[in-house]
């Protein structure tokens, strides 16, 4: 193993350090995330091993620089050891077997060239699976009041909309009179209303700096859909936002919204076309079947709304990102996730 | 069919994974060279019994790690070592390849990465079995 130039600790000072997540493993954990009951974070990174012993580097990192890592936004080879919040870090020599740990303290510009990450080694290359209770947003610039109460809001909706879709398994939805926004606003207070318990988003934690980081505590899973819409709205927006415009005009035109009863005839000139719209449009975010959203939505006219209020919901998200605010993750789909081993 | 471990495995929820079925198939694993039998074939619960296990990864500890090709292993190591320039004294240094059977055990079906795990029959022996495909990156 590479000598190390430090000083030899009679034990490791940093005592209850608890297992958060294992952000990198094969056949064993690689890079770990703990955490102090104090609240501070620290990276377990494994380094090197010989017949008896293997050697794991332990640093403490703002939860900050460990959201910037998870989501791909900085490579670990600018985490470890750059970003220890200390001086020093500890390198903990621990028998494969049995026996007391030796403990190491080394300054940070000690660490070996072989004990540090290879340059631009972004962690989504190699991502494990995440706990499936909480998710994190990295925060970034200025929020206003205003604003940091209406990103959960709308995130919320969103969330609430697929957690039925995707989680729930909606087979039907009662039928609401869709006339202008104060109707889409009873629809999402509906539709988070039949979000369990455990699962409705509350913000769980929030570090306000730049970069910070604001943490629901939610369906994990269901999260990640949201994400995955936002990136679709980003990627494929034209095809997305042209069903919305044609959804939108349509019904202005011709005064859809102020028609009042199902059995209206005038719906049949209008039924096609607000049912394909719609499923285009939903069709577009690529989580929900438009076919399956607009049969389980009823009424085409209905499917329509739902989809456009859907729409502006993830719009708004996509313009907190515009706007400095938040950094999206990639979604789950486009990352290389879940590999444990 | 006995695994090996089936005392230990008993202990893990849900292991070996309920979709995991005996393997017929080449396989790909990282080894040392010469390989080393049974060194480069005990699973990371007995390499490491100090190890820290939880959930799915408690499972795998009594697994041993392959790939369905060639490439995915290759692929995957090159990834690894830019995590962990050191990989290679944990993993191994040499890519070696064997004809899988069930008599082997049960292997579970590869993730998209061509990585899967096989619990392996008190039976089986890997003795000679293994060719050395090349040296990895």
């Amino acid at each position: 193993m590479i000598p190390l130039n430090g000083e030899q600790l009679k034990s490791l000072p940093v005592g209850r350090l608890e297992h958060v997540r294992e952000l990198v493993a094969f056949d064993g954990p690689l890079l770990t995330q703990l955490r102090h009951p104090s609240g501070e974070q620290y990276l377990q990174y494994w380094c090197d091993c010989d017949e008896s012993v293997e050697r794991w580097m332990i640093l403490r990192i703002s939860e900050a620089n460990i959201l910037r890592l998870m989501n791909g936004f900085i490579p670990l080879d600018m985490i470890i050891p750059n970003e220890c919040r200390d001086d020093f870090v500890y390198f903990v020599d621990s028998p494969k077997a049995s026996g007391p740990d030796k403990v190491f303290l080394v300054p940070k510009e000690g660490v070996p060239f072989d004990y540090r990450p290879a340059t631009g080694a972004f962690l989504e290359e190699i991502y494990s699976p995440l706990t499936q209770d909480s998710y994190s947003f990295v925060v970034e610039g200025g929020w206003s009041v205003k604003a940091l109460g209406d990103f959960p809001h709308v995130f919320s909706k969103a969330y609430s909309l697929l957690y039925g879709f995707t989680f729930l398994h909606w087979n039907n939805i009662v039928s609401f009179p869709w006339r202008g926004g104060f109707s889409a606003m009873h629809f999402f207070n509906w539709a988070s209303q039949q979000v369990a318990g455990e699962h409705r988003p509350n913000v769980s934690a929030m570090q306000y700096a730049s970069p910070g980081f604001m943490r629901f505590s939610l369906h994990r899973p269901t999260a990640q859909e949201v994400i995955n819409c936002i990136v679709a709205y980003k990627t494929s927006n034209v095809d997305i936002a042209a069903a919305y415009s044609k959804l939108a005009s349509r019904i202005r035109d011709h005064n859809l919204n102020d028609v009042h009863s199902p059995d209206d005839p005038v719906w049949i000139d209008h039924d096609a076309f607000l049912q394909s719209e719609a499923v285009k449009l939903m069709n577009g975010f690529g989580v929900i079947d438009g076919v399956a959203f607009a049969t389980i939505c009823g009424r085409p006219f209905e499917a329509a709304k739902i989809a456009m209020a859907f729409y502006r919901q993830v719009r708004d998200l996509v313009e907190f990102e515009k706007d400095g605010l938040v950094r999206y993750p990639r979604s789950d789909r486009a990352r290389a996730v879940g590999v444990a081993k | 069919m006995q695994l090996r471990y089936a005392d230990q495995l008993t202990d893990v929820a849900e292991c070996p994974p309920i979709h995991a079925s005996p393997p017929d198939q080449l396989a790909f694993r990282y080894v040392r060279d010469p390989v080393q039998c049974p060194g480069d074939f005990l699973p990371v619960a007995i390499l490491q019994p100090n190890r820290q296990l939880d959930g799915t990864a408690c499972c795998s500890a009594w697994a041993l790690s392959f790939f369905e090709t060639r490439d995915a292993a290759i692929l995957r190591f090159a990834q690894l070592k830019r995590f962990v320039k050191q990989i290679h004294k944990k993993l191994g240094t040499h890519l070696a390849q064997v004809q899988l059977t069930q008599a082997d055990g049960v292997a579970t079906p590869p993730n998209e990465y061509g990585h899967f795990e096989l619990f392996e029959d008190s039976g089986s022996d890997f003795s000679g079995r293994f060719a050395i495909v090349e040296q990895l990156p």
